[in-house]
């Protein structure tokens, strides 16, 4: 019997040894893609600026070099390329609802500030290509990359814009280093040991075309990926239409 | 009688049914057998990456044979008439040129058969619909599909248990120590295995000129241009977004713009939304391979175009309008003369060099 014990203490010590690394937090981001601040289903019909209905086919992006911002001002680096597809989450109002989560990997105890990423890869990646990796991530795969440019594609945005008469499928696609920002958002996150943390990214489709005074006259321009002013005007854009909580 | 003589009686009866059982082919051991794995010398295409991983099913030059057996083997179907190669033919890149396949039964599908050159690439699915997951479990569909082989795995299974060479191709490939331990899945294993050796690429005049080894003229490089997209002064062609350089295929689903629909339910084939039903998903396929298209013609998943004009002609001129047609083919723009162009360009995407590797043909 003594015995018996004995195994039951080694096997959750064992356990116990095994499970350590679980005690740091995980840090998640819940990704909500929404049109004027209702939730966004792929293929569902929304009002354009100009009287048109618009529905999205394809929403999907890098999301590189991610970091938090401690109280001592320290940037914690967290996942360094992530990628996010919404129109494989997205094709329900429950899911829109819930939220893509993505892991963004373990992160300390702690009070933080700040955090920061860029949408995109960063150029240190962008150097390289598909082949460079393995087929089953997403850097490996070549409908990420546009061999035409020697880059990753670092978002899509795609859809069908029609008022009846007037009929757009439309794609949009980033690229090229000079298109690449990190920017910084504040956060307010406390962790505290063991507990998983998760914040709130929401992404705004509307706001990526313009506003109600100025907006992207997509049955003119439907389809553009290059570097040139029009994507770097849409990516800035498309920084503004995300918030972080 | 005592206890003694019972437990007795009652081994020696499990040791003569044993003993039945291994007359049957079914019990035979095989451990006299050498089992002794080694790598399969798999050389990629030069301009591909790293062969996508699969940890459950390391691939050995055993492994491969076996599989290269099986694929060849009509043992696989009901009346022993067809294989996998009945469909998959070396010679026309493992199509087999028709744009309906006949199965055993003598009864014809749905869908084109397709391409397995480059097959292990694919990460997202197998089939026009990616229905199924891996190379793995695709191999296990064929069997019983009463369109193709119309048998049963169990039956197969005796069949191959009792066969004079296959126990030991399977003890060679898995170090298996009995015949009963012939399955499916072992099966589909070695025939995965078999299919990720079929690859092709590599010695294409495109992946030629990337290395600087061959130039293009000006058709072929017009074309290539307009298929990538990297020349203001001519009409973006687009293909490149969907047949993805580097191998010319994608992982993914798209409507590239075949037939016409005002809601997911009017397409005829539902394609990759039976899979997923996600609406959007209705009336897409996968974007196969461009490397050899001249042998896998007719072309698309019901087989409907006869020739790469046809495909052109339908990519310019006839793309049909539906909720998720995919932007990348709804304007395209190119003239006769720029059409040839692209045309010109595809041709450099042919490479029948995977034909010199003797093991992709029948063992038998
Ligand atoms: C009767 C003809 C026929 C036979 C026999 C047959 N296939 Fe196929 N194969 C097809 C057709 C048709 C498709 C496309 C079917 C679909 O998408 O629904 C296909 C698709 C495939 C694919 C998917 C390729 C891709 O790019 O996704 C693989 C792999 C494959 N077959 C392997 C096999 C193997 C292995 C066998 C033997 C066990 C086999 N086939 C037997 C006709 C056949
Ligand atoms: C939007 C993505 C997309 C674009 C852009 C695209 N294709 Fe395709 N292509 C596909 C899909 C998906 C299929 C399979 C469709 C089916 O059978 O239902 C296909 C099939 C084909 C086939 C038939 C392959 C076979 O063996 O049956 C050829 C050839 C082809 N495309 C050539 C081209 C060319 C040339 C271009 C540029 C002019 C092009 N494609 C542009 C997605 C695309």
């Amino acid at each position: 019997m003594k015995q018996g014990w004995g195994f039951v203490f080694l096997l959750s010590w064992m356990v116990w040894g095994c499970s350590e690394p679980d005690d740091s937090s995980r840090l998640d981001l819940n990704v909500f893609g929404q049109y004027a601040g209702q939730p966004l289903v792929m293929g569902e019909k929304y009002p354009y600026f100009d009287g048109s209905e618009i529905l999205f086919t394809k929403s999907e992006f890098f999301l590189s070099e991610v970091a938090v911002r401690n109280e001592q001002g320290e940037w914690i680096n967290l996942s360094d390329v992530n990628f996010v597809n919404l129109q494989n989450h997205h094709f329900n109002t429950e899911n829109a609802q819930k939220g893509l989560r993505l892991g963004l990997g373990r992160i300390p105890e702690g009070k933080y500030s700040s955090i920061r990423f860029g949408i995109g890869v960063p150029a240190r990646i962008n150097s390289k290509s598909p082949k460079d990796f393995s087929a089953s991530s997403a850097l490996g795969q070549g409908d990420h990359y546009w061999a035409g440019w020697d880059s990753y594609i670092f978002s899509k945005t795609e859809g069908l814009l029609s008022d009846g008469m007037q009929l757009a499928n439309f794609a949009y696609h980033s690229g090229f280093d000079s298109i690449y920002v990190v920017k910084e958002y504040p956060i307010s996150l406390n962790v505290t040991e063991g507990n998983n943390v998760s914040l709130k990214l929401i992404l705004d489709h509307r706001k990526f075309f313009g506003a109600t005074n100025e907006f992207v006259d997509i049955y003119q321009d439907p389809i553009i990926h290059d570097g040139g002013d029009f994507m770097t005007q849409f990516m800035s854009r498309f920084n503004s239409a995300l918030t972080i909580q | 009688m005592s206890f003694r003589s019972l437990s007795y009686m009652i081994l020696a009866c499990l040791v003569v049914t044993a003993y039945a059982c291994n007359q049957e082919g079914d019990e035979g051991d095989l451990r006299n057998i050498a089992y002794e794995p080694r790598d399969y010398p798999l050389v990629t295409p030069r301009s591909f990456g790293p062969l996508p991983e699969s940890p459950d099913n390391p691939m050995t030059y055993d492994g491969v044979q076996l599989g290269r057996h099986l694929f060849y083997d009509p043992i696989l179907s009901s009346d022993s008439s067809q294989s996998c190669s009945s469909c998959h033919k070396p010679e026309f890149a493992f199509t087999d040129g028709k744009a309906f396949s006949t199965g055993v039964t003598g009864q014809t599908g749905t869908r084109s058969s397709m391409s397995l050159l480059n097959v292990a690439y694919f990460t997202k699915g197998m089939f026009w619909d990616g229905r199924s997951a891996t190379l793995e479990t695709q191999a296990l569909e064929p069997v019983e599909n009463p369109i193709e082989l119309h048998d049963s795995w169990p039956n197969v299974e005796k069949k191959l248990r009792k066969h004079p060479k296959y126990p030991e191709l399977f003890r060679k490939a898995f170090g298996i120590s009995s015949k009963s331990e012939i399955t499916r899945d072992l099966a589909a294993k070695a025939m995965a295995q078999f299919q990720k050796i079929l690859l092709t690429g590599g010695n294409s005049r495109y992946v030629k000129q990337l290395n600087g080894e061959t130039f293009f003229d000006p058709d072929e490089q017009d074309g290539m241009e307009m298929y990538f997209n990297t020349n203001p002064a001519l009409p973006d062609a687009q293909c490149g977004h969907c047949h993805t350089a580097p191998t010319f295929s994608s992982s993914d689903y798209f409507n590239n713009g075949l037939d016409s629909a005002g809601k997911p339910e009017d397409f005829k084939d539902p394609g990759r939304g039976a899979v997923t039903g996600i609406p959007l998903d209705y009336g897409r396929f996968k974007a196969t391979t461009l490397f050899n298209w001249h042998l896998t013609a007719p072309y698309m998943h019901d087989g409907r175009f006869a020739t790469i004009e046809e495909v052109m002609d339908h990519y310019t001129l006839h793309v049909k309008q539906a909720p998720n047609l995919d932007p990348n083919v709804a304007n395209l723009k190119l003239n006769t003369r720029q059409r040839n162009k692209v045309i010109a360009f595809l041709k450099t995407l042919i490479d029948t060099s995977y034909l010199q590797n003797p093991d992709i043909f029948s063992p038998f």
